[in-house]
């Protein structure tokens, strides 16, 4: 097919600008493979899971109690905020009238807005005091799930909202020509229509939950420990790299980079996984 | 072989060009400025339209009709090449415009869709200016001539009966016209190229019935000095502009020519039963 | 059937009452952080805040060589972002066909990158562009770290501008014989400019927003930066500092919190009046 030179010329710097995103993807993998090869050979990968202690300066590098409490975090702040946000993408669409159905959405998207160390502010300043007051020391799992959940609130909202407002209109007639009420058609219509896109917000609010750092560290009091209750401080994943990187050399260091590619490769599948479901969506 | 043959069209007939000064000669003075010789079209593999042999006589309005999803569209499409832009669009054959082999890889398709000109259903002026929308592909194709250029945008704003109408806001944007306005903007703007042919895909059925008049008599004025192949699915429209007259229909499931002649010829005679009926209003 | 009918009305009840309280709850928990931000923030807020240098770590004095630092790093992160983000999506839109082995490899790129978690370019921002590249802790070092987090989310909304406009415009301007770069020039870019904006704001915002990427980066100096080769503190990272390492910077914290917000709220709003202003001078001109 003839292609005028320009456009021959202009295609060949862009696929240039285009391969730099790819390149930019392998330059990450392999910095933090270099970073940490040097643990991963001289020690194992075993031992971050099995070590009972984290402990790197003297050699014991158990990473497990950080990534059971990122993943409990995270899955802490879903479990609170997935009901919210969705029951504010069904008011927004289906009960609110106009104006508040736009005040509601813009909530939710200045919210999405605020930055994560904003939301560690509030939660350290307003939030851990009355936490305290239940069960010291106030700086806990708990804070850390509060403070996460709402910092991921508007991703779940704005993404079910967009799921379901691509709903069919003729599915919401169909249903309302059965004469079925406004909630009956929600709860068996319109909410299972878009759970695909709803799971698939959910999936990727769990993925900015577990890669989340700074909201998470100012609140969850930084304990390196397996809680047992949630008014427990913990430590995350991404805290610990957050505090220690300042400081840390050596084999240290590469086990700080190996937790970020623990954490680089969880947040990839997730994404991968609300990909596919949309994807499905789309083409399904 | 086929290389070779393609080779002997470019070397007989000098490469095309821009119509860029006023003193430019016509492509060709043949008579049959249009050859398509047994042209096959699939998109993805699916055949849509097959064996189709169809010429276009110089300065004479050919009309092209046949029932929805028989071809005709992604016919004319093909003239101008356009259907390279569609993905998975195959086209086979042999079309010859003015003896220049039009699928030569040698040949520059943007000069020769600038000689061969299209009008699509929907008016589509590009978000700028009244003048810019045909100051701008003028330009594009080497008229650096500003006083050429501003001669030509008046010649055709006259020759489409718009000038007087857009005289005082040439320099406001296109978009503000009203429907009938844009398409003769569009039909302006392409003429603006001197094209030895008008492709136009159904160029009024987005039209209310006052501005498909126009537009209409626009296209008896042209008959005479370009060559115009009209798709269109008004019978009674082809009958008052066609010269000649082309019947697609699907036959199996494929877009086939079922019968072409002239206008006059086909509506009194019609030679294909099928044509009989659909021109008396019994099919399609 | 009575049953039923007695039933049915008190489930939808639970349901309309449980989607109301969620919207409400949402609201208010809202509500309360920004009346927090914004009553916490004003008492210490003053145009001195925004003008002179801070004293005793943050809790007196105010923030300006933090908003230079701040500025310096966007716009370090938007000069190297924006090319490549304009670029990456009219490739992806008009140059390769979807689904082909390029889109797929470049789109999965994109993907990736969307999801690394932040205190991820933030090692490696240390490692490359730090250490490898030798730019130390710098405003170089932290802009370009933001400019990678930024641009998935950049690229995806260019092209999501670049895909709203209408096919129609494409194939007149290949109906006239144009070629796609001038397309692209003409009529492409500037019909999508107010989405192309839009999206370069969001990526500023979320770069502006960032904390994790530039403590080890751009790193913690509270100083007038001289050059980009200095280190600079962004507003981000001096509210982690004053609230976490500073006994008694919770005022200040809320004070910079407030310049931050107004600051991203400013970033949207001029997008929105950009994006305007400019579509309506491409269609007059």
């Amino acid at each position: 097919m003839y292609r005028s030179k320009v456009d021959g010329y202009v295609g060949t710097g862009l696929a240039m600008v285009g391969g730099v995103c790819t390149l930019l993807v392998l330059t990450i993998a392999l910095f933090l493979l270099r970073e940490s090869w040097s643990v991963v050979q001289g020690v194992g990968l075993r031992r971050f899971l099995t070590d009972s202690a984290w402990n790197p300066t003297e050699k014991r590098f158990g990473l497990a109690p950080m990534l059971l409490a990122s993943v409990a975090t995270a899955i802490g702040a879903i479990v609170i905020a997935a009901p919210l946000g969705i029951g504010s993408a069904i008011y927004s669409r289906f009960y609110a009238g106009r104006q508040a159905a736009r005040i509601q959405r813009a909530i939710v998207t200045l919210m999405a807005g605020i930055p994560s160390v904003v939301f560690g502010l509030w939660g350290l300043v307003a939030l851990v005091p009355l936490i305290n007051k239940i069960m010291p020391p106030g700086t806990s799992l708990l804070a850390a799930m509060l403070v996460l959940a709402l910092m991921i609130l508007p991703t779940v909202a704005l993404t079910a909202d967009a799921a379901l407002a691509t709903v069919p209109m003729p599915l919401q007639q169909g249903a309302a020509a059965l004469g079925l009420s406004r909630e009956a058609m929600i709860a068996h219509v319109l909410v299972p229509a878009a759970r695909s896109g709803i799971v698939a917000g959910i999936l990727l609010s769990l993925g900015r939950a577990l890669g989340e750092t700074m909201a998470v560290l100012m609140v969850a009091g930084n304990v390196v420990q397996v809680p047992t209750s949630v008014f427990e401080p913990v430590r995350t994943l991404t805290a610990n790299v957050a505090l220690e990187m300042a400081y840390a050399v050596g084999d240290h260091r590469a086990s700080l980079f190996v937790s970020g590619l623990a954490l680089t490769l969880i947040v990839a599948a997730l994404a991968v996984a609300s990909w596919r479901l949309s994807e499905a969506r789309s083409h399904g | 072989m086929m290389h070779a043959v393609q080779r002997s069209f470019s070397e007989r007939a000098p490469p095309l060009a821009c119509c860029t000064s006023d003193a430019c000669e016509p492509v060709c003075d043949c008579n049959t400025v249009i050859k398509a010789e047994c042209v096959s079209l699939s998109y993805g593999g699916r055949p849509a339209l097959q064996d189709v042999d169809l010429s276009f006589q110089r300065h004479a309005v050919t009309a092209i009709i046949g029932p929805s999803g028989c071809g005709k569209s992604s016919f004319l499409a093909t003239l101008n090449r356009l259907t390279d832009m569609v993905p998975g669009c195959e086209v086979d054959g042999k079309i010859a415009f003015c003896g220049r082999d039009i699928r030569d890889p040698s040949l520059d398709v943007r000069i020769l869709r600038t000689r061969v000109g299209m009008i699509f259903q929907r008016a589509n002026p590009f978000p700028l200016s009244i003048r810019k929308n045909i100051e701008m592909p003028l330009r594009e194709c080497g008229v650096s001539d500003r006083v050429e250029r501003e001669q030509r945008v008046h010649d055709v704003l006259v020759e489409v009966g718009l000038w007087h109408e857009v005289r005082d806001r040439l320099d406001k944007p296109a978009l503000g016209l009203s429907g009938g306005q844009q398409q003769r903007l569009c039909i302006a703007r392409a003429l603006a190229l001197r094209p030895e042919v008008l492709l136009m895909d159904e160029p009024c059925s987005a039209l209310d019935p006052i501005s498909s008049g126009v537009v209409e008599d626009l296209i008896l004025n042209l008959r005479g000095r370009v060559t115009i192949a009209i798709v269109t699915h008004n019978l009674a429209q082809a009958r008052r502009v066609g010269d000649h007259l082309a019947v697609f229909w699907v036959v199996d499931g494929v877009g086939r020519l079922i019968e072409s002649g002239r206008a006059a010829d086909v509506f009194a005679s019609p030679s294909h039963p099928t044509t009989a009926q659909y021109l008396s209003g019994a099919r399609g | 059937m009575a049953d039923l009918i007695a039933v049915l009305p008190r489930r939808d009840l639970v349901l309309k009452a449980a989607v109301h309280a969620a919207a409400l709850v949402v609201a208010l928990a809202f509500a309360a952080l920004l009346w927090d931000v914004i009553g916490q923030g004003l008492s210490r807020l003053s145009w001195s805040f925004l003008t002179t240098e801070p004293r005793s770590s943050g809790r007196l004095g105010g923030i300006a060589p933090i908003i230079i630092s701040t500025v310096l790093l966007l716009l370090v992160a938007i000069t190297v972002a924006t090319p490549l983000a304009i670029g990456t999506a009219v490739l992806l839109v008009d140059f390769v066909r979807t689904g082909s082995l390029g889109a797929r490899i470049v789109s999965m790129s994109l993907d990736i990158l969307a999801g690394v978690p932040s205190i991820v370019f933030g090692l490696f921002g240390n490692a490359f562009f730090a250490i490898y590249l030798g730019l130390g802790f710098s405003i170089l070092s932290g802009g370009l770290t933001l400019a990678c987090m930024a641009l998935p989310i950049m690229i995806r909304s260019t092209e999501i501008g670049l895909r709203a406009v209408p096919d129609d415009w494409r194939r007149g301007t290949a109906a006239l014989g144009m070629t796609k770069t001038s397309a692209l020039r003409h009529i492409l870019l500037p019909a999508a400019a107010p989405a192309i904006i839009a999206g370069l704001m969001l990526g500023i915002g979320r770069a502006a927003a960032e904390t994790a990427a530039l403590v080890f980066t751009s790193g913690y100096v509270d100083r007038m930066p001289g050059s980009l080769f200095d280190s600079g503190r962004s507003i981000a990272v001096h509210i982690y500092d004053l609230t976490m390492n500073v006994a008694g910077g919770e005022k200040s914290a809320y004070a910079a919190a407030l310049v931050l917000v107004g600051l991203l709220v400013i970033i949207n709003a001029i997008a929105l009046a950009l994006s305007h202003h400019v579509l309506r001078k491409r269609i007059t001109q």
